[in-house]
Order: structure tokens, then C-alpha cells, then sequence
């Protein structure tokens, strides 16, 4: 979808929504439409760690303990009442977690050109240690109230767009990797050393998704909301299947091979989705006017 | 002077505050100042009933103590549910009877509350505390004062014996038994407690009834009249004449030859009833005259005269008590008693007009029965009727609806020319011949076929089939006028029946339809009456929840009628959460005000839970409109039924200033699995044009909570004000 389509799709939801304002009935709790508020969104982490370095399983991470771990995510949004149904909002929810390098990488990496070829072959099957991410998701969402209910109370479903933007960095005293390196022109294998270049030590990535949930909105003291139900990002989800594989990136990319300068590319993206593929939250909100 | 001035003034006044029943009848009405019961913080009454009871060594306090909060509560509901009568006449005139009853024990008459409650049942209640209801139906049946009496004897021994309370008591053990017993066993044993009771009331209570100068006998006829209560006050033979003119004679086959006996049951089986049969309290008391002086005991010692006046308020009041619940044989048959003793009352004139008007609607199916109404299954077969009321059912049963709605005009439009400032009757009239129009009747249908006017009416009707050109209307009274002359050999008993209007009154003329098939048919035939409008082009949004608003209006302004609240666990043993139920209703009547405050919505209150003592006039306007609404949930309330009692309707619509009513509530209930259901209701009711104009019920699988109740009450309150 070029931005062009984007836009217009936006434009068009847009429209929905003010046509349907336009023929609202009651709109907002006892005529309060604004709210502010924030939340925290949780899931467990179950495959990947989270940013404590642990998982549920282990499988694939760093902590072997079996504690419970959890990913946390933290949101502030604003949310307005546009009809008696609907309502429009924005949130921008904020995480920091690491990837646990569970992810190998080939044992072989490096190109041959002619004479000037080189290669490294690694001892380790992936780094050691962990890179942090700090991730930032932008969503532009509507909640859809159910026939008994006036927004912003009650039960409803919610869905919209998102962008994801993460930024990962890595430290090259913490993660690292053995191996030697090959010169083809001599044929010279170097002697065993310490590899700690995984390209720049910060990177950004951005991702657009879209995010489905449902919840339920209470209110307290008519001015205080209390928010809880579960979100998913789409494209995260159907993922799953893939992500819980062996080797997941290769399922999704077959072709494509990790090594270690797209390393954190290959695999940031795995780790994003984990932490929003599904998750439950609790928002306190305030109703403003 | 002074001496002799005041008395006269004070009798003047008593002969102003009596009815001209001559003349007309003016429905019963509170007045006065209202009882503690009305301001009382009913809490606090059950926890110092309670508190009391806890200090006395009594058994059973648990059960007890529930009782206190359920009766009253009970006595509260009935108090300001609109049908009791306070400091009316009737009401003043049962304390005066017993003020004599207890005239020597006058602690007792001090703790009893006596009420009139606007009921046609035939019967009376006691409460603890005192309070006793005394229907309109039972004392519109009774022969005497000292029957009357009587029965308040029998009731004051209930109270003095605590029946009530000792009778739940027994009840709710039986309830909690789990024994190898089914329910008609645990049935046959709380009757036969309850009979006991009643047996010993009827002892107890004939032994403060012989300290009285009442005479004994007519403890005895009492019994008489609970045996006949279920046939009409007066047995008068119905004489077809009533509805007879010069012009007019009813064929003889629409009436029986002779009516049924009346049925003696007096000894059923009273098994599984809570009384004895009547043949055995009966003979319980004549046990008890025996032996017994009854020299210069009366019949009544209030007064005779006003025993009568008094009985014939309630056998008014009985009628649009019929009317009500849309039992229009039996307020017909009761206005015809009444039209034989005032024939120029007004009141009674107009029963009956809505009577006759009313079968004509139900003849065309414009009213219906269900299963809510009082008749399920419509009037009833003349077989199922005892004695003279069979022969006005019977006449029911057999006019086609065609012929009823003739007689009908001919009934409502000669008693509107009698009152014509009636504007009721009036409208019952215009709405006949709406309806006459409609059965595609009109003048032709009454031009006699005589040898010499047969060539001018079949050119007449010649022309009508081929409708080319109808005859005009003219050309079809001068017809009648002039058959006049010659020698009928059209035999139908109708042919004549608005002769004498035809010839001599424009009006009648003016407004009866030329013929039905040339006519325009209104989409409802009596649009003119307002109460049964049916605006055909209302534009009416349902959706699929069962809610629907039609948007011809933008309201306003509605008046409130008493927000009810309510909450049932059924994990508890009283399932009926009372205290917490009255608590929840004053927030809501708080939040429903506040949601429709901050619209700007107008809201006037109308809820007897909500008054002072000075506020009767709250009270009766509040039993107007709750009559309306009885009358109106008689059948389905989304029905089209039209409404009778409306006479104050339009008084209530200018002082309130609005047309519009509301009403809302809230069920809250949870099963004994721990299931909870919220059910949200509120209702517009155009008063005006006998309309629901909103309607919301929803059901929410949650608990009550507050957001929930604010949520739904404002939603309510914009979509009123906001058409969409």
C-alpha cells in the first residue's frame, strides 16, 4: 500500500466516523467525550524473553528458570467520544525489552569476490548476551460500542492501524561472538577471536501492523474510567505459527540468511512481535470534558 | 344569633360537599392532610419495629422481623399506589362506622387505619398495624351498614389476633419444610390454618359486633352477599326497552326468553381454599345469634340515608372501575341499575355511552383481549352469566356489529342532544359516525322499501352500484321524509331507528354519512376522539433490540411517574432485597434527575413516595394517571386500545404542561448460581393521543452499577430531546 492509499484509506475511516458523529445520539458518559489516560499492557513471554532476560519456557532465551516473565507495555492515549458508538483515538505505547539472541546464525558468513573474498566462520551458533530494544508504537484506533452501550462505557471492540518503530542497541561488551576469520588470497585463517561488530550499535526499524481488540470501559465517580480487555496486532498474530518454528526466520524468509551484520535486523522484528502479538491491559483514564 | 349562624353554615356545608347524584357524579378523590405513611421514613419505621421486637421474649423473631419489613413495605405500596382513598367520603364514612364500633374501646380505634381502596373486588384486608383496606366493590354489594359493619368487625378481630402476622409465620415454616411432602399437602395445610383463622375472626369478630346496637341478623346476611359477590350490586331484570325509542323496537330474538338461575355453591369444597365455604361461616354465626336479643338493634346507626348516599358513591365509582379494566358488559350493566334510580345523571349517561361505544370497537376488533387483560378471552358467552345480567349479554352476544354500532349512534347521539356541553359524549358521538362510515352503512341503508318509494330507492342504489353519480344526500333524507307517509312492508327493526332525527335535526343529518362506500374512510374511523388516534403516517423507528422512538416529536418536558427500583437475590432466603431496593430507587430518582438537569431536560416528579402531607392534590393526580396506565397495560401496552378514563386527562396535561409521561425502572437480579442481570426499562407515553412514543428495555449481564445507571438514564433523556 503506497502512502497515497494510506492516506485515503484514513481519509475514508475519517469520514465514516464524522458521518456517524453527525447522527449520533448520546454522545460520551452523560456528555463528557474527551478522555485522557494511561495504561499497561501485558502478555507473557513466552518464546522470547522479556526485558528482565527471562522467559516461561527458556526455550530459546538466556533465563532457563521457568520464573514467570512477562513483557510489559506502557500507553498514554486520548480518546474521544465521536457518537454514541464510536469513538476516535490515538495512543502511543512505549516498551524496552531484549532480545535474548536465541537466533543462530550461519556458521559461515562473509562473501567471496574473486581474491578479495574473506570469511568468517563462527564457534558460536548465535551471540552471546542480548541487545536491548526500546520500542515505540503509534495507533490510530476506533472503539465500536455494543448496541446497549454508549461510549465511553461499556463493552466494545476496537481496531486500527499502527506503526511500529523500534530502536535496538547493543552492546559489544555484552554481546558478542566467537570465531576466526578466513582470507581466501592467503588462505589464512586467523587466529580465534572476539567478533563484537553486529553493524551500528544503534539501529531503527519501522513496521506498520494493524491492531484488533475488545474490551470493557467502567466508570468511577462519573469523571474516572477503568479500561481492561485484550488487544492483538494482526500481522503479529498470524505469525505465530512461524515464530514458535525452530528457526523461525529462516520459515518466514527462507531465503534470507542471518549473519551477523543483519543480524539484529533478522531478528529484531521477531522479538516486536512477540511483545504485541496478544495482550491484556488496564487503563485509568479521566474524563475531561 | 352566631349560635344559630354557624350550625346553618356547617350543615350548608355538609349539603355542599355531598353529590348531587340526580344530577351527575363526580369521581372519588382524596383530600385532607395525608398520613404519616406517606412522609414516614419507612426504614426507620421497620428497624423501630424491629428494635421493638427484639425487646419483647417472643419465638420466631428471624421470620418475624421479616415479616415487619414485607408488611410494611406492603402497606406502604398499597397506601400510595394511586387506588387507595384517603379523607374521602366513603373513607370518612367507614371510620364513622367504627368510631361506633368502637366506641367503648377507643385505644383500639385509635391504632386502626381504615382506607377505602378503588378495587370492584368484593372483599377487605388487614394489616398489622392496624391498617385495613376496604374495597369499593364490597361496599357497593353490602345491604346494609350493620353488614358492613360486621365485616369491619370481622377485620378489627384479624388485627386484634394478629392473623396476619401468625399466618406468615406458619406459612414460611411450611415453606422451609423439606419433608416427603408435596405442595398440594403443604397448600391444603396453610388453607386449612387460614380457615381457622378466619373462623375464629368471624366468632371474635361477631362478638364485637353484638356489644353494637347493630342488629345481629345482618351478620348473617353478610354472609349472603360474599356467597352472590360475583354477580352484579342490584339483580334487575334487563328490559330492552332501555335502549328502545318510538322509532326504534328491538326484535325479540335478540333477547332470551328467560335467564338463568343463579348457581348455589355455597357448600363447595373449601379444601384447598383459605376461607370456609360460606354455607359453613355462615351457619357459624347464626349459631351465634341464637339465643340472642336482637331488640332495638338496626340496621344502621350512622345513618340510613347515608348508608345509601355512600353505597351509590362506591356503585358509581364501580363503574369506572369496570371501565378500567375494560369489563364494559359489566360497567354497562352496572350504569343500567344505576340510570333506573338517577335517570338524568350525566355520569351514568356517559358509562354508558363509553359502554356501547366501546363493544362497537370491539365488534370491529379495533379493541383486543390478551392474556394480560382482566377478559382474556374477550366478553363473555352468555351461557357463562347467572339471572338478569345474562339477558344483556346475550343481547351483546347476537347484534352484529354493524346493527350495535347503529344502536350505539342512536344511544351516544341522543345522550349527547341531552348534555350536549358533554364533551365526552360528544366525542363518542363524532367517533360513531366515523364508524358508521366505515361499515359502509349511510342513509341509504335506512330508506324503507315501501311499494311507493321502492322505484326512488332502487334508482338510488342503482346509481350507487354503478357509481356513476351517488344520490345525493338530500335526495335520500327527502326519500325518508316522504316514505313516511305510506305503509311500510320492510320488515328490519333499524329502517326507522333515526326517523325522527332525519326529519327534524340538522346536525345528526349533517354528520351522518350519505352512504358508506362514497365515504372516506379515516384509517382509524374515530380520530376525532382523541384518546383512540392512530396516526397512520407516524414514522416509528424500531430496531432490533426491541426499542423504538418515533421521531414525529421532539420532547422537552415529561412528567416523571415514580421511578422504580428493585433487586431480587435468590441466593438469599428473602429473596426480595427490600431496604436495599428503597435505597437504590432514592438514587435513582437522584441520578434520573441529574441526567435530565444536565440536558436542560424539564422533569416534573409525580411520585406519592415524594410528598408532604399537604400534597393530596399530588396524590390524586397520580391516581388519575395510574388509572390510566392500568387501563392501558390491560392489554398489550404497545396496543391501540383506546382509553376511557380520560376525563382528567386534559386537566393534568395544562397543569403539568406536558403530555408526556415517563416511566423508568430498574430490576436487579441474582440467581442462586450467582448469575446477575441488570434489566433497564423507560417508557414516553403521550398521555394526550394514547401513544407509547419510547421505549427502551435492556438487559445487561452485569451487576447495577452506577455507570451503567447513569449511562442509560442520560442516553434516554438525549434521545428524548435529540430526534434523530
Amino acid at each position: 500500500m503506497t502512502t497515497k492509499q494510506r492516506l485515503h484509506l484514513i481519509v475514508f475511516i475519517l469520514f465514516l466516523v464524522l458521518s456517524s458523529s453527525y447522527l449520533a445520539q448520546s454522545t460520551g458518559f452523560m456528555g463528557t467525550r474527551l478522555q485522557i489516560g494511561y495504561g499497561l499492557h501485558a502478555s507473557p513471554a513466552l518464546i522470547g524473553s522479556n526485558a528482565n532476560n527471562e522467559s516461561i519456557f527458556g526455550n530459546h532465551g538466556s533465563a532457563t528458570t521457568g520464573e514467570a516473565a512477562f513483557n510489559t507495555i506502557h500507553e498514554g492515549f486520548l480518546e474521544f467520544a465521536a457518537s454514541s458508538k464510536w469513538m476516535i483515538c490515538f495512543s502511543a505505547r512505549y516498551y524496552k525489552t531484549t532480545n535474548d539472541n536465541s537466533k543462530a546464525f550461519n556458521n559461515n558468513s562473509g562473501s567471496y569476490s574473486g581474491y578479495n573474498a574473506n570469511q568468517i566462520d563462527f564457534y558460536d551458533r548465535n551471540p552471546s548476551g542480548y541487545y536491548t530494544m526500546q520500542g515505540l508504537t503509534y495507533t490510530l484506533y476506533f472503539k465500536y460500542f455494543g448496541s446497549r452501550y454508549v461510549a465511553p462505557w461499556g463493552r466494545y471492540v476496537m481496531f486500527g492501524p499502527t506503526l511500529n518503530t523500534v530502536k535496538a542497541t547493543y552492546d559489544p561488551t555484552i554481546m558478542k561472538a566467537r570465531g576466526r576469520y578466513y582470507d581466501q588470497n592467503s588462505y589464512y585463517y586467523s587466529t580465534d577471536t572476539t567478533i563484537t561488530n553486529f553493524g551500528p550499535t544503534t539501529q531503527k526499524f519501522k513496521g506498520l501492523n494493524f491492531m484488533l481488540g475488545f474490551g470493557r470501559s467502567r466508570i468511577v465517580g462519573n469523571r474516572v474510567t477503568i479500561d481492561y480487555g485484550v488487544n492483538v496486532q494482526f500481522f503479529s498474530a498470524l505469525s505465530t505459527i512461524f515464530d514458535i518454528g525452530e528457526n523461525p526466520a529462516n520459515l518466514i524468509d527462507r531465503k534470507a540468511e542471518v549473519n551477523e551484520s543483519n543480524y539484529i535486523e533478522r531478528t529484531v522484528r521477531y522479538r516486536v512481535r512477540g511483545v504485541n502479538r496478544l495482550n491484556v491491559f488496564l487503563k485509568i483514564g479521566v474524563l475531561l470534558f | 344569633m352566631i349560635k344559630f349562624i354557624i350550625p346553618f353554615v356547617m350543615l350548608s356545608g355538609l349539603a355542599i360537599s355531598q353529590q348531587n347524584l340526580k344530577d351527575n357524579f363526580v369521581p372519588l378523590k382524596s383530600s385532607g392532610t395525608l398520613p404519616d405513611v406517606f412522609t414516614q421514613n419507612i426504614r426507620n419505621v421497620i428497624q423501630k419495629d424491629i428494635s421493638d421486637l427484639n425487646k419483647n421474649h417472643e419465638n420466631d423473631k428471624y421470620i418475624k422481623s421479616n415479616y415487619l419489613t414485607e408488611a410494611n413495605y406492603e402497606i406502604e405500596k398499597i397506601v400510595k399506589s394511586g387506588n387507595t382513598l384517603i379523607n374521602d367520603e366513603v373513607t370518612v364514612y367507614l371510620n364513622k362506622v367504627a368510631d361506633v364500633i368502637l366506641k367503648n374501646n377507643p385505644t383500639l380505634r385509635n391504632e386502626l387505619h381504615i382506607y377505602t381502596l378503588k378495587s370492584p373486588v368484593v372483599n377487605a384486608y388487614s394489616y398489622d398495624k392496624g391498617y385495613m383496606f376496604i374495597d369499593i366493590g364490597l361496599i357497593a354489594q353490602v345491604e346494609t351498614e350493620a353488614q358492613l359493619a360486621y365485616i369491619l368487625c370481622h377485620e378489627i378481630s384479624h388485627y386484634t389476633k394478629k392473623h396476619h402476622i401468625e399466618g406468615y409465620v406458619k406459612n414460611k415454616k411450611l415453606d422451609r419444610q423439606n419433608y416427603d411432602r408435596n405442595g398440594d399437602d403443604k397448600l391444603i395445610e396453610k388453607c386449612q390454618y387460614s380457615k381457622e383463622k378466619e373462623s375464629e375472626a368471624d366468632v371474635e369478630g361477631f362478638r364485637l359486633f353484638e356489644q353494637t346496637d347493630y342488629n345481629l341478623k345482618q351478620a348473617e346476611k353478610a354472609f349472603d352477599v360474599l356467597q352472590y359477590a360475583h354477580l352484579p350490586f342490584e339483580l334487575v331484570e334487563f328490559k330492552k326497552s332501555f335502549f328502545e325509542t318510538e322509532y326504534l323496537k328491538l326484535p325479540n330474538g335478540y333477547f332470551l326468553k328467560e335467564v338463568s338461575s343463579i348457581r348455589n355453591n355455597s357448600n363447595e369444597d373449601d379444601t384447598k381454599l383459605t376461607h370456609p365455604n360460606t354455607a359453613k361461616r355462615k351457619q357459624t354465626v347464626v349459631d351465634l345469634i341464637a339465643n340472642r336479643s336482637n331488640a332495638g338493634k338496626v340496621n344502621a346507626l350512622v345513618g340510613q340515608s347515608q348508608f345509601e348516599y355512600i353505597r351509590d358513591l362506591t356503585r358509581m365509582e364501580l363503574c369506572r372501575l369496570y371501565l378500567k379494566r375494560r369489563d364494559y358488559p359489566n360497567a354497562l350493566y352496572a350504569a343500567y341499575v344505576l340510570a333506573n334510580k338517577y335517570p338524568n345523571n350525566q355520569y351514568v349517561a356517559e358509562v354508558i355511552s363509553k359502554c356501547m361505544y366501546a363493544i362497537s370497537l370491539y365488534g370491529k376488533g379495533s379493541i383486543r383481549y390478551n392474556s394480560d387483560s382482566y377478559l382474556e378471552n374477550g366478553i363473555p358467552s352468555h351461557s357463562d352469566i347467572e339471572s338478569y345480567p345474562q339477558q344483556l349479554y346475550h343481547f351483546i352476544n347476537k347484534v352484529p356489529s354493524n346493527e350495535w354500532t347503529m344502536l350505539s349512534l342512536n344511544y351516544v347521539y341522543r345522550t349527547h342532544k341531552k348534555f350536549p356541553s358533554n364533551q365526552n359524549i360528544n366525542a363518542y358521538s363524532d367517533s360513531l359516525f366515523k364508524l358508521v362510515s366505515q361499515v359502509n352503512w349511510g342513509i341509504v341503508d335506512f330508506v324503507r322499501l315501501s311499494k311507493k318509494t321502492e322505484v326512488v330507492t332502487e334508482t338510488a342504489k342503482d346509481t350507487l352500484a354503478t357509481a356513476a353519480e351517488p344520490a345525493s344526500k338530500t335526495d335520500l333524507i327527502a326519500s325518508i321524509q316522504k316514505e313516511n307517509n305510506f305503509k311500510s312492508y320492510d320488515t328490519a327493526y333499524y329502517k326507522e331507528m333515526y326517523l325522527d332525527l332525519f326529519m327534524n335535526d340538522k346536525e345528526f343529518i349533517g354528520k351522518f354519512p350519505a352512504n358508506g362506500s362514497s365515504t372516506t374512510s379515516s384509517s382509524s374511523g374515530f380520530s376525532s376522539y382523541s384518546t383512540s388516534s392512530k396516526s397512520s403516517d407516524s414514522k416509528t423507528k424500531k430496531s432490533k433490540k426491541g426499542e423504538y422512538i418515533k421521531t414525529e416529536d421532539k420532547i422537552q418536558k415529561v412528567l416523571l411517574l415514580e421511578p422504580f427500583y428493585l433487586k431480587i437475590d435468590e441466593s438469599k432466603e428473602e429473596e426480595f432485597q427490600y431496604f436495599s431496593s428503597d435505597k437504590k430507587q432514592e438514587n435513582y430518582i437522584v441520578t434520573v434527575n441529574n441526567c435530565a438537569q444536565k440536558q436542560n431536560f424539564e422533569l416534573v416528579t409525580l411520585d406519592p413516595g415524594l410528598v408532604t402531607s399537604s400534597d393530596v392534590d399530588k396524590v390524586n393526580d397520580y391516581s388519575v394517571i395510574n388509572d390510566w396506565f392500568s387501563e392501558k397495560f390491560d392489554a398489550d401496552s404497545d396496543d391501540k386500545n383506546p382509553i376511557f378514563n380520560t376525563n382528567e386527562i386534559d386537566n393534568l396535561v395544562g397543569k403539568y404542561g406536558t403530555q408526556y409521561v415517563f416511566k423508568t425502572g430498574i430490576v436487579n437480579y441474582k440467581s442462586r448460581s450467582g448469575k446477575k442481570r441488570t434489566y433497564y426499562y423507560a417508557f414516553v407515553y403521550d398521555i394526550k393521543k394514547n401513544e407509547m412514543i419510547y421505549k427502551k428495555f435492556e438487559t445487561f449481564r452485569d451487576k447495577d452499577s452506577k455507570d451503567l445507571i447513569n449511562a442509560k438514564v442520560y442516553q434516554t433523556f438525549y434521545e428524548l430531546k435529540h430526534k434523530k
